[in-house]
């Protein structure tokens, strides 16, 4: 007997049959290991972008807090350089460095603006700057003694095709001016050009002063220094606490990533189980047989679970290498979306983090452990002739159901109950995560009744075989629940991202609509000043004129100068606004009276800020009041907008400078107020014209590749539910093989067999697809309403795209069908009389 | 079994911490390497060269060669304070030109200025030393002939009034933690080595320096160390220097010595040495008699042989500490380091300190100085911090 044997050689007898099926099976072997490969793959790629973009952050941080502890700033201007020299000279202040920066924008690419830092080298470094990845001494020699040298980010170099050797040409300010590019050096960082301070000096300020200086100071020596710039009217601001907005802002990101990298787990988990548990189910008539040899139930178990951790090993470990690969280009998105998005230091290289590789091994290896054990168990518990029967037991299925009910309404009212209450994002994660959950577990319960349903409406159509098709398919649930809860989930996630990005979209398409609404856009260069008065004359004459607006924009000048402060004044023959918000003459006149502004809801958000609250910005001469009178829609930032009028503006900031005048243009005379207004700017140095169609166009696509990330997890997501469904089906056919030869046998043709078993397979998806449709919409109306009013202060219209819930409830059907398809060609390639004997 | 899984385990969750405590990429690295930015392209081409004709004219060269590549003011001292404490100092100013040639308009941006300050407790054995770096613009750094002044932030040489001296040294530093405000006060005349102050440096013309050196300046003043105030006096020396050259094929380094006699008498030699040791041609000196005289020193009017040796636990370099100089006619002497760790680790690594001038037994004291030692152990400079 096999039982007075010693035990290794029995489960030997084990793995040898394992072996054997899976020699006999390689597509079979393929698919499982392709599954768990999968899973793994997802959830390691979407951690190292997660990583990679908390690397990012943190290394800001860390940037930040060794480079400078305060700064000293001019509200509304320059700080002048003598403040240097007395920090130095008499104040004794040796850590501190002057910073000049501006916007610059290029003859190559004129409808984006460049950030141009200049920087002293030697003076950085007593702030403990590190000056990027700036390359060798020879470099810094050629850097400081060249004239209008400039260093690029390698992606900057590659956006405009420049190499070492060619040269910037500038449109604005300093129309023509040539820039030689010395290097492109390692940092990834976009759209800022480095040069040395005296470089940005002879740019932005000629006669003198500092954007900023750069202080590395203890707290007694702020202290001792707050009166002292006061007085010349500095402000000195803590980098700490501007830090600690900016990470504030950026953890919504963050957040945003991390619930991604969740979801991902939820779903490769899935795909995990339900490949394994497949592949174990299959081979439940050899373990019958095994069993019935004398085989102990446990060496049974033990077994099996050895032959499934081995394949997990293989998944696990392709898995992995595709993850890395995957992650890879994962990182390089994130890093521009927050790159495009928020100031952040360079993160170039892509590192592999411990923690994520071992999340991805963990679940590798413990979901296919987990899926493998409960067949494992089942096969070992079900007497041995049984288990040679090739159709599964589903007797218990009724009761299994009642408690994946209960559970699914537990986790439900716990769902809701987080989601209400969300005071903050994680909370709002979490309550969306046990939803999910929750009606994953209530699939297979509303999937019968579903399932049933339709068989009886095939029956009272006549369609016999189409009620049978459609019965056996809910009385199969049992195996194909957990993909079936799979494919809803990931088409869920799927439609419910996507209505998301639709909805968002549309309401930065209206709010890009009312905020550009002039026609064009004429910018005006930061040097040389333009002057007012006559900059007005000559737009009195332009033909085909209806009206203008003028604009200033400048970062909000408040203790942390984060967000951006936004001064208009429209012509009176033109009354609008750009702020949907502010469509009232009351509310015009309230703010062209007196100290008073209008914020974006994402700062009244951040803020808390209401109607009738009062904002404290700094002024040059001192920290002023105003009253907030209204919020307004405003994507343009997530750090927040205030605008106030013109008028007010000057009046308190004694900042006489525009950057922008929005022209209107009289019906039908677009084209000649077009060309009008082009000579016009050919007259003056670093004057463009930028139609705000071309804006509308780069807003949008700055906002899609914002969501670029979220798109390829949608695909993802498609991918699971495909080889999810795939995987189950296989299952379920395998299963139902006696049916099938026992149909074949009573007379069925191939042909129709192959219609039947795709019609089950098919309606299966369709009605998980069917149940994803109201998942999916809850979905996209949560991360609507709650998310993303939490991770950004954004309100948003919600836009129900049809068509998408249509293409998923297709996708999912298709993805049926295709898994239908060729397990069934499988079945129907045995002879009815195998398929008979084999029980 | 489960002993081995332990065992397992255990490695496993040390390789984990090792993997998690490496140290993660330095956001504050060393942004520029200083040493290699000063050194450049070795070629002088465009620069204004150190030969004749040409000569030393004071008040006028007191202030800066801009076409020259580098000059220093070179303040070193000796200070006696309350209760038998000494200290020794060394506040240098250098100014570099990166270019030849830059425009007119890009001055700031082609010259750089930098300084060295140092302080040596030689009754505590103590020795430290910073730098700083700068160029002239917004008034941080700069240097003027009439009235003179040279400064990088509030480290300063300045002239009281009109004339060169008297002249107030300014330095303090935080991680120093000392302040020294000190008044030099006219001492000896100015002594021109070489010829006439030009003094060769390679045997070709050109490769020479313009060489001047004040050397001895009473000087008293405060030195604030730790807080506490210390009245110090005593004698200070100031060399003067600017070129356009390197150093020749072969000279790895050199030895100075300044050393101020108790007979009232001065001494300054300098060896350059090839990377064996042995002293070039051109090395060479000069005395300083009492009533301020000098008499030349060529290479083979004296003999520097290095006694003893230190090895720095930081740079792992030898340093020499402890020579004994034969010379003319004179009995030889010990010059020995005050304190044997005086070692610069800046951004050109070099020993600088205090030496005592001892007979050559030991027992007597015979005068102090300050010995310059470049061009040990590695070859490559140091990164700056």
């Amino acid at each position: 007997m096999l039982s007075r044997r010693p035990p290794h050689y029995q489960a030997w007898l084990v793995l040898l049959a394992g072996l054997r099926f899976h020699a006999r099976h390689p597509a079979q072997l393929l698919l499982t290991i392709a599954g768990i490969a999968l899973g793994v793959a997802a959830v390691l790629a979407v951690d190292l972008a997660s990583d990679s973009a908390n690397r990012a952050f943190a290394a800001t941080a860390r940037l930040l807090r060794g480079q400078a502890s305060h700064e000293i700033v001019r509200p509304g201007g320059l700080v002048p350089e003598a403040v240097l020299a007395a920090l130095r000279r008499e104040q004794g202040i040796a850590a501190s460095a002057g910073v000049i920066e501006g916007r610059v924008r290029l003859a190559d690419d004129p409808g984006r603006a460049y950030r141009l830092v200049g920087r002293d080298p030697f003076a950085a470094t007593r702030v403990g700057a590190r000056l990027a990845p700036f390359g060798d001494a020879a470099l810094w020699r050629r850097l400081l003694a060249t004239a209008d040298a400039v260093l690029l980010p390698a992606p900057v170099a590659q956006a405009l095709a420049l190499n070492a050797g060619d040269e910037l040409v500038l449109a604005d300010p300093w129309p023509g001016r040539r820039l030689p590019v010395l290097a492109v050096i390692d940092d990834d960082r976009q759209r800022l050009i480095h040069a040395d301070l005296l470089t940005a000096r002879e740019l932005f300020a000629p006669g003198g002063g500092f954007s900023r200086i750069d202080l590395r100071i203890d707290e007694r020596s702020a202290a001792r220094l707050r009166p002292w710039l006061e007085r010349q009217g500095l402000v000195l601001r803590s980098v700490p606490e501007r830090l600690a907005q900016l990470t504030g802002m950026s953890r919504a990101f963050r957040v945003n990533l991390q619930a991604l990298s969740l979801l991902t787990l939820v779903l490769g988990g899935f795909l995990v189980y339900s490949t394994v548990a497949f592949a174990v189910v299959r081979r439940r008539e050899i373990f019958g047989l095994l069993r019935g040899l004398g085989l102990a139930r446990r060496q049974l178990q033990l077994a099996v679970l050895a032959e499934t951790a081995a394949l997990a090993l293989a998944g696990v470990a392709l898995g992995l290498a595709g993850g890395i690969v995957l992650g890879s280009g994962l990182v390089r998105l994130v890093l521009r979306t927050i790159s495009d998005l928020y100031l952040v230091a360079a993160v170039n290289e892509f590192t592999l983090s411990v923690a994520a590789l071992a999340k991805a091994v963990m679940l590798g290896t413990g979901a296919a452990l987990a899926a493998a054990l409960l067949p494992a168990t089942e096969a070992a518990l079900t007497p041995p002739a049984e288990a040679m029967h090739r159709s599964a037991p589903l007797r218990r299925a009724p009761r299994r159901y009642r408690q994946l009910l209960l559970l699914a309404l537990v986790g439900l009212a716990a769902a809701a109950a987080l989601l209400a209450t969300a005071p903050a994002l994680p909370f709002a994660f979490a309550g969306l995560f046990l939803l999910l959950v929750a009606l994953a577990l209530a699939v297979p319960p509303a999937l019968a009744p579903m399932l049933r349903g339709c068989g009886r409406l095939l029956a009272r159509f006549g369609s016999l075989t189409g009620a049978w098709a459609a019965r056996g398919a809910a009385a199969q649930l049992v195996r194909t629940g957990p993909a079936a809860a799979a494919l809803m989930l990931a088409v869920a996630t799927f439609s419910g991202i996507g209505l998301m990005i639709g909805s968002f979209r549309s309401s930065v398409g209206i709010w890009l609509d009312y905020s550009l609404d002039a026609d064009l856009l004429l910018r005006l260069p930061a040097a040389p000043g333009v002057d007012e008065q006559s900059l007005l004359d000559e737009l009195r004459e332009l033909p085909g004129l209806a009206g203008w607006r003028l604009d200033r924009r400048r970062p909000l000048p408040d203790a942390a100068g984060l967000g951006s402060l936004r001064a208009v004044r429209s012509d009176p023959r033109h009354g609008r606004w750009p702020l949907s918000a502010v469509p009232r003459a009351e509310l015009l006149r309230s703010l062209a009276a007196g100290p008073a502004v209008i914020v974006s809801e994402s700062l009244a958000s951040k803020r808390g800020l209401r109607a009738g609250d009062r904002l404290t910005l700094l002024t040059p001469s001192g920290a002023r009041d105003f009253e907030v009178l209204a919020e307004f829609v405003d994507y343009s930032s997530d750090l927040g907008t205030v605008a106030m009028d013109l008028d007010v503006y000057r009046r308190y900031f004694g900042d006489r400078a525009l950057d922008s005048v929005g022209l209107f243009a009289r019906p039908g005379s677009e084209q000649q107020l077009a060309r009008a207004a082009a000579e016009l700017a050919a007259r003056h140095r670093g004057m463009r014209v930028i139609s705000t169609d071309f804006l509308r166009d780069i807003s949008l696509a700055v906002f899609d590749r914002t969501f670029t990330i979220t798109e390829v997890l949608r695909l993802i997501a498609g991918l699971v539910a495909v080889i999810a469904i795939v995987n189950a089906l296989q299952a379920q056919r395998l299963d139902s093989a006696r049916e099938t030869a026992v149909m074949r046998a009573l007379g069925l043709a191939p042909g129709q067999l192959l219609r039947l078993s795709l019609f089950q397979s098919g309606l299966l998806g369709a009605c998980s697809g069917l149940l994803a449709v109201p998942v999916g919409l809850l979905l996209a109306w949560l991360l609507i309403a709650i998310v993303n009013r939490l991770a950004f202060g954004w309100s948003m219209g919600f836009a129900v795209d049809v068509g998408l819930l249509v293409d998923s409830v297709l996708l999912a059907a298709l993805a049926g069908l295709l898994a239908g398809w060729w397990p069934a060609r499988q079945a129907l390639r045995w002879p009815p009389a195998r398929g008979l004997r084999e029980f | 079994m489960g002993r081995w899984l332990l065992a397992l385990l255990v490695v496993g969750l040390l390789l984990s911490a090792w993997w998690l405590s490496r140290p993660a990429g330095d956001p504050v690295a060393p942004a520029v390497d200083v040493a290699s930015l000063l050194g450049g392209d070795a070629s002088p081409a465009g620069f204004r060269r150190a030969q004749a004709p040409g000569r030393i004219e004071l008040p006028r060269d007191h202030g800066p060669h801009p076409d020259y590549r580098t000059e220093w003011w070179y303040f070193t001292g000796h200070l006696d304070a309350a209760g038998g404490r000494r200290f020794g100092f060394q506040l240098t100013f250098f100014r570099h030109a990166l270019f030849p040639l830059a425009p007119a308009s890009a001055d700031s941006r082609n010259q750089l200025y930098f300084a060295h300050f140092a302080l040596t407790d030689v009754s505590r054995g103590d020795h430290r030393a910073v730098e700083r770096f700068a160029r002239p613009y917004a008034g941080i750094a700069g240097v003027q002939g009439a009235p003179f002044a040279v400064w990088l932030d509030d480290w300063s040489a300045r002239s009281d009034g009109e004339s060169f001296l008297p002249l107030s040294l300014q330095a303090g530093d935080a991680e120093l933690d000392a302040t020294l405000a000190l008044r030099l006060a006219p001492g000896k005349p100015p002594v021109f080595h070489g010829n006439a102050g030009l003094s060769a440096k390679g045997p070709e013309p050109g490769n020479a320096s313009w060489y001047y050196s004040y050397t001895r300046l009473p000087v008293s003043g405060v030195l604030l160390l730790g807080g506490e105030p210390l009245m110090v006096s005593g004698s200070a020396w100031l060399d003067r220097e600017w070129s356009s050259s390197s150093l020749p094929p072969g000279v790895v380094g050199w030895d100075w010595f300044g050393l101020q006699l108790d007979d009232g008498r001065e001494l300054m030699l300098y060896v350059l040495r090839d990377a064996q040791g042995r002293p070039q041609a051109v090395s060479a000196g000069s005395l300083v008699t009492a009533n301020g005289d000098r008499v030349p020193l060529a290479v083979q009017d004296f003999q520097l042989r290095p006694v003893a040796h230190w090895r720095s636990p930081r740079t792992g370099i030898r340093w020499p500490v402890s020579w004994r100089l034969d010379w003319l006619a004179e009995p030889s002497l010990l010059l020995r380091a005050a304190v044997a760790d005086q070692e610069q680790d800046l951004s050109v690594r070099y020993w600088e300190g205090v030496v005592d001038v001892l007979s050559v037994a030991g027992e007597r004291r015979l005068g102090r100085g300050y010995m310059e030692l470049t061009g040990y152990g590695r070859s490559q400079p140091n990164k700056a911090r």
